[in-house]
């Protein structure tokens, strides 16, 4: 099972022509997952990887009406446009890698996603990867069986690079992962930790979640507050990062775009707080969440 | 990027937003006409033009009621420093006669993934101490990105706030300005605090918060704002290096590069790994010289270019180039450009390496070859080292430069 992605998805990919969205049909389509067409305007009739090319998406699901997922990967400025594009032709599932994507075309196709229903991942995500069934964008690049052994934890980062970092360390100390994903770290991110859990919730090949945070913003919070309400029951172990961003100047942005902190908000610490009055087991350093998930798992197996 | 208050305002002039009159000096010689600037208006106020807040309980603002006042304050405010950034000019505007203060904001709320107006009628206080202190008396409300701000809604959200008759129908007037130029400008946050009514009923922006959209900068060509830093101070030269690297570049991203006070230079992949690092390293006792990440596969030559940038800082003890195990970033490209950079600055200080991901050891024989050709003491590792554990490394080795140094120095 895990959750999005699996045997059954059928890739379109927006942006197939450039060098990473080349690059990255290759790395997908040797991991098996089933990309059937690309999109590049003004490029249709080409083959990419054998993969055929069109002008337009819809002509894409005129040929191959099985497609329902699209990985976008177009430059910043022709985000919104391909994503919408997308959702307008029923697509239910859109993964967003492109990075640096404005707030403003952001927002627009956040609100066009929730009122067709669709459900968009990114910007700013690395990919959504079930292990053995589907590689959906650059996540585990070219060798992804090297962080992401199939098994049973939920991996969900703001980071890419971390989500990676994080399967790895799980992997080393013996877990394995049902699905793993990024959900970028702007201001807006169209699905944030809060959307997703429930999806964990529900997949029985989930047992635990490990979520990497990151300043700003208030998914953390979110997190934590469907924790307290009830939404979200599996254990969850959570990293913050950027706690010495804390001493720095207000205002400032490390990291990614939504780590900013404004007015306050934001803080590291507060976010730890938050998670870890809601029951989530934080860890202080980033390896250690291999011992909490560990220790969620037993505690888990006992009460029960 | 932050834009100072004389740049906000002269945007907002543009939407039919009032602002108060007023003249932007930027250099003694230019000063000329403020005796004809002043017997015109009356009363002004001398404005200092940081980006930093809380100007006013700083000093950065001083009223004047007559020519050799003004003259005698603008020649103080021109370039003066207000918590710790040197102002970039003065703006003289007329003191309008207040009889109202309000708080008008638009900016991005996680809560909504949306726009939102926040709207008081208590102007002149920070947003946090007037939503702490004022919850019942400020309203936030979101703003249908695709549909905008239009009048109707406005009028709603101003007689939220507590605005009647003629008031409300101004505000609203206002914020619908105000959400176009939000919009058309790729603002991300939009702040006039306060607004301020004259006797007469009309509405000005006393003061501008305007942050523009960085992502957005290649769609806004006829933007012409000189570059800035946002740290509360001018960039550093190396700071002003970095931001050209990713001009006009979109492939991947090597530009971000924040100077801070250590001696331990990071070079660091990845945003969200670039911030565990810098945690890691300074729980364990380390002070980073600058705070850098780049990432999403970037060509040789911007890696080449953050590696000088970074490494030619005075006084560093070490050098940390650290990332994860990469998803996509070719990182036997990246390390090319990371020993072409080496190759430049040769660097007499130790290196600590920790990396993995896509043409790994391909990267890791080149980083061994460089070690050997340019003579360098750096230590390579790959996934086996923990990342946030090679922090204790690098520590030890900038420990054993800096003894050495100090050996030679006696």
């Amino acid at each position: 099972m895990g959750i999005l992605v699996d045997e059954n998805t059928r890739v379109v990919v927006q942006g197939i022509t450039g060098r990473e969205g080349s690059f990255v049909t290759k790395e997908m389509l040797r991991y098996g997952t089933k990309v059937l067409a690309g999109v590049t305007p003004g490029k249709g009739g080409e083959v990419v990887h054998g993969v055929p090319v069109y002008d337009t998406l819809k002509q894409a699901l005129a040929a191959h009406p099985t497609i329902n997922a699209s990985l976008v990967y177009v430059p910043p400025l022709s985000a919104k446009d391909a994503a919408i594009e997308a959702i307008s032709n029923g697509i239910r599932l859109v993964n967003i890698i492109t990075e640096r994507v404005p707030i403003h075309d952001t927002s627009d196709l956040y609100s066009y996603a929730v009122s067709k229903g669709a459900r968009v991942v990114g910007p700013t995500s690395v990919g959504i990867l079930t292990p053995g069934k589907c590689k959906l964008g650059p996540i585990g690049g070219t060798n992804p069986d090297f962080q992401f052994k199939p098994g049973r934890i939920g991996i969900v980062s703001k980071s890419g690079s971390m989500t990676s970092e994080t399967a790895w360390v799980l992997c080393q100390a013996g877990f394995g992962i049902s699905t793993a994903l990024s959900v970028g770290g702007d201001v807006i991110a169209c699905s944030t930790f809060a959307d997703l859990l429930p999806l964990f919730e529900a997949d029985p090949d989930t047992d635990a979640v490990v979520m990497f945070g990151e300043p700003g913003g208030v998914y953390e919070e979110q997190a934590a507050k469907l924790v307290k309400e009830g939404g979200f029951t599996k254990p969850l172990i959570a990293f913050i990062a950027g706690k010495f961003a804390d001493a720095m100047p207000s205002g400032i942005t490390f990291g990614h775009a939504g780590a900013i902190m404004e007015r306050g908000m934001g803080s590291p610490l507060q976010k730890v707080e938050a998670l870890r009055a809601a029951g989530v087991r934080v860890a202080d350093v980033h390896h250690e969440i291999t011992t909490l998930t560990a220790e969620a798992l037993a505690q888990r197996a006992a009460a029960v | 990027m932050n834009l100072y208050e004389y740049e906000g305002k002269s945007l907002f002039k543009k939407y039919g937003i009032r602002v108060p009159e007023g003249i932007f000096i930027n250099a003694p010689q230019n000063a000329g006409n403020i005796e004809a600037f002043v017997e015109e208006v009356g009363e002004v106020a001398v404005k200092a033009q940081v980006l930093s807040g809380k100007r006013g309980k700083a000093g950065g603002v001083r009223f004047c009621k007559t020519a050799e006042g003004t003259e005698l304050a603008v020649e103080l405010l021109l370039h003066a420093t207000i918590h710790g950034s040197e102002s970039v000019g003065v703006l003289v505007e007329q003191r309008l006669a207040i009889v109202g203060e309000y708080y008008l904001s638009l900016t991005f709320d996680g809560w909504h993934r949306a726009p939102v107006a926040i709207l008081s009628q208590q102007g002149g206080m920070e947003v946090e101490e007037l939503t702490q202190r004022h919850p019942e008396k400020t309203v936030i409300r979101p703003i249908d990105s695709i549909f905008g701000l239009p009048e109707w809604k406005a009028r709603e959200i101003a007689a939220e706030a507590g605005f009647r008759e003629e008031r409300m129908r101004k505000m609203a007037d206002l914020m619908v300005r105000a959400y176009r130029c939000f919009r058309e400008n790729d603002i991300r946050l939009l702040e006039i605090n306060p607004v301020i009514e004259t006797p007469k009923g009309n509405f000005f922006a006393a003061d501008a918060v305007v942050i523009l959209d960085d992502d957005a900068m290649t769609r806004h060509r006829d933007f012409n704002y000189p570059p800035r830093g946002g740290l509360g101070r001018p960039l550093t030269e190396r700071e002003l290096q970095a931001k050209l690297i990713d001009q006009n570049d979109y492939r991947g991203v090597a530009g971000k590069y924040i100077e801070l006070d250590g001696d331990i230079a990071m070079m660091s992949a990845g945003g969200g790994g670039s911030i565990t690092n810098m945690d890691a390293l300074i729980s364990y006792g380390g002070r980073p010289a600058n705070y850098t990440e780049y990432g999403g596969n970037p060509p040789a030559e911007k890696v080449e270019k953050l590696t000088r940038v970074v490494l030619s800082k005075p006084g560093l003890t070490a050098c940390w180039h650290v990332g994860a195990v990469a998803n996509n970033t070719r990182v036997d490209i990246t390390m090319e450009g990371f020993i072409a950079g080496l190759r430049a600055i040769r660097p007499p200080f130790p290196i600590v390496v920790r990396r993995g991901g896509p043409a790994w050891e391909e990267a890791r024989a080149a980083l061994e070859r460089a070690r050997e050709e340019l003579h360098l003491d750096m230590t390579i590792f790959g996934p086996e080292m923990p990342m946030t554990e090679s922090a204790k490394v690098v520590l030890q080795k900038s420990e054993e430069y800096k003894n050495k140094l100090r050996g030679l120095n006696c």
